[in-house]
């Protein structure tokens, strides 16, 4: 994805906050720890405020139990 | 951009309306189909709907609006979160409800982790946007219980990096106390307790206007954006009061005033769409017209709200009326009431706040109340007024005689009784306030107070 919601492109800034949104998701499929598990969820609900914001993405995440 | 910007979120705040509609509507389909998917409420509602023919927003009219009363009847029948919920309760980190001061059963809603962040998150555009910085020091009056409140205010204040002090169950006297010796620079409560604050400060013998308190973050009542009232509580705090509003149904604020206080709240666009309807024919009506909100929000997952009818009365104007920049557009004077808040006495039409911006002129009144009885045929209206405790009491025939002027030329020539309660007699209130009893219905033996 190169573009936000918007279809403007990313700036260099956007793509790498997007790419941290993106491996919080990708943890959360993982198997790890208490401390981890619970952790990457909350940092993941706090990115998606970033991501949702600068309309980068939009979606639910309550299957991954955020 | 950082601390420096006066806006939360310079990227979305300030997009012209055709950019921001087209981000509504891309989140709006996302919204519909995530509702449609796994909410029973909305797969009986939404049944059928084809997401791909939401095309624009007018395309959003043809949804069916949801009620207060669908959604306490859902719960009623779907004990103890009704249909609505998108996620069972083992999905959801909190729970809140409706402050129930209407003597009803409380509305319930759930929120995901996600949901919950979100909901600090438009606070930060109000508080960032009338001007509170890392630094600041936040008293927050409130007494943090499950009404939702002022919680999403006080994560927000943490998120931005003020140093927050709770102010939970206390006395008014503790409260006021604390608030100058943390220094507060910042303080968050109702209108109508911001007013009680400073009554006691006065009483304490403490001068607000020489305290650090630079803000009042207002929320939970209408009179954040009544002039009268906003600019009593400005003079006797010697600070800025910026008005918000929300509802437990979002779980947040949806509208701010920012620092330019252009008379009215902006809208925050990009996380809610605020229709304005007639609330007869549910037609929407143009800028600079009283209507009905109906909102639809893209906050909560957990409960998707789509076309909510919310009751609250308001006045759209565009975001070019106000000097700041932002694409938000406006409500002018706030929310200026609930759609029933009208009382008709005797063919004229009276709203509760017309009359606050009256009483609100008098600075000799410390506490009021409106009381609407039926005597026989005829409907009677009855200001009754508390007077400030150094007022001098050989004064009051001239104050009742001018308060009688000034709301019947307000009321096209309606004649109002006007009474004096005595000291500390009228009702006080830490929430929302409730100054109107409308007795015309109520049981023979109801009190008036």
């Amino acid at each position: 994805v190169t573009q936000d919601l918007l279809g403007t492109e990313l700036t260099a800034a956007e793509e790498r906050l997007l790419a941290v949104y993106r491996e919080l998701k990708s943890l959360c499929g993982e198997d790890l720890p208490p401390v981890a598990a619970s952790n990457v969820r909350a940092a993941l609900a706090l990115m998606h405020n970033v991501v949702n914001g600068l309309a980068l993405e939009y979606e639910q995440l309550s299957d991954l139990g955020v | 951009v950082g601390s420096d910007s006066p806006y939360w979120n310079p990227k979305v705040e300030t997009l012209g309306r055709a950019e921001l509609e087209a981000l509504q509507l891309a989140k709006l389909r996302r919204q519909a189909a995530w509702a449609l998917q796994r909410s029973p409420w909305y797969q009986r509602t939404l049944a059928g709907l084809d997401i791909e023919s939401l095309r624009s927003l007018q395309d959003l009219r043809r949804l069916p609006v949801l009620t207060r009363e669908d959604w306490m009847s859902s719960q009623a029948e779907h004990p103890p979160y009704g249909e609505l919920p998108a996620i069972g309760g083992d999905g959801a980190i909190r729970v809140h409800t409706t402050s129930g001061t209407t003597g009803k059963d409380p509305l319930r809603a759930l929120d995901s982790r996600k949901d919950w962040a979100w909901i600090a998150e438009m606070w930060a555009y109000g508080i960032w946007g009338c001007g509170v910085r890392p630094g600041d020091t936040a008293y927050i009056a409130f007494g943090y219980g499950s009404f939702i409140g002022f919680w999403g205010l006080h994560y927000s204040m943490e998120k931005v990096g003020v140093l927050v002090v709770p102010g939970g169950a206390q006395t008014t006297e503790a409260r006021v106390r604390q608030i100058i010796d943390f220094g507060a620079t910042v303080v968050a409560s109702t209108p109508t307790y911001a007013l009680r604050l400073a009554q006691e400060a006065a009483a304490l013998r403490i001068d607000l206007p020489a305290s650090p308190v630079q803000r009042l973050i207002l929320s939970g009542e209408p009179a954040g954006s009544i002039p009268q009232t906003k600019a009593l509580i400005e003079e006797q705090w010697g600070a800025k009061a910026y008005d918000t509003a929300g509802m437990t149904e979002i779980g947040t604020i949806m509208v701010f005033e920012c620092s330019d206080q252009p008379g009215g709240t902006h809208i925050i666009e990009d996380q809610v769409i605020e229709e304005v309807v007639d609330p007869e024919s549910m037609q929407p009506v143009p800028y600079g017209e009283r209507g009905e909100r109906v909102v639809t929000s893209f906050g909560r997952g957990a409960i998707p709200l789509l076309r909510y009818r919310t009751g609250d009365l308001v006045c759209r104007i565009p975001a070019s009326r106000c000097s700041c920049g932002r694409g938000f557009d406006i409500y002018e004077g706030g929310i200026l009431g609930r759609v029933d808040d009208m009382k008709i006495i005797r063919g004229t039409n009276v709203y509760p706040r017309a009359i606050e911006a009256i009483v609100r002129e008098f600075s000799e009144v410390d506490e009021f109340q409106t009381v609407i009885t039926r005597e026989g045929v005829r409907d009677e209206i009855t200001l009754r007024v508390e007077l400030k405790p150094d007022c001098p009491r050989d004064g009051w025939d001239g104050l009742e005689q001018a308060l009688r002027k000034s709301l019947a030329h307000a009321h096209e020539g309606l004649a109002f009784r006007v009474e004096q309660a005595s000291a500390g007699e009228l009702p006080r209130f830490e929430l929302k306030a409730k100054r109107t009893v409308d007795m015309r219905e109520a049981p023979i033996g109801a009190a008036s107070t």
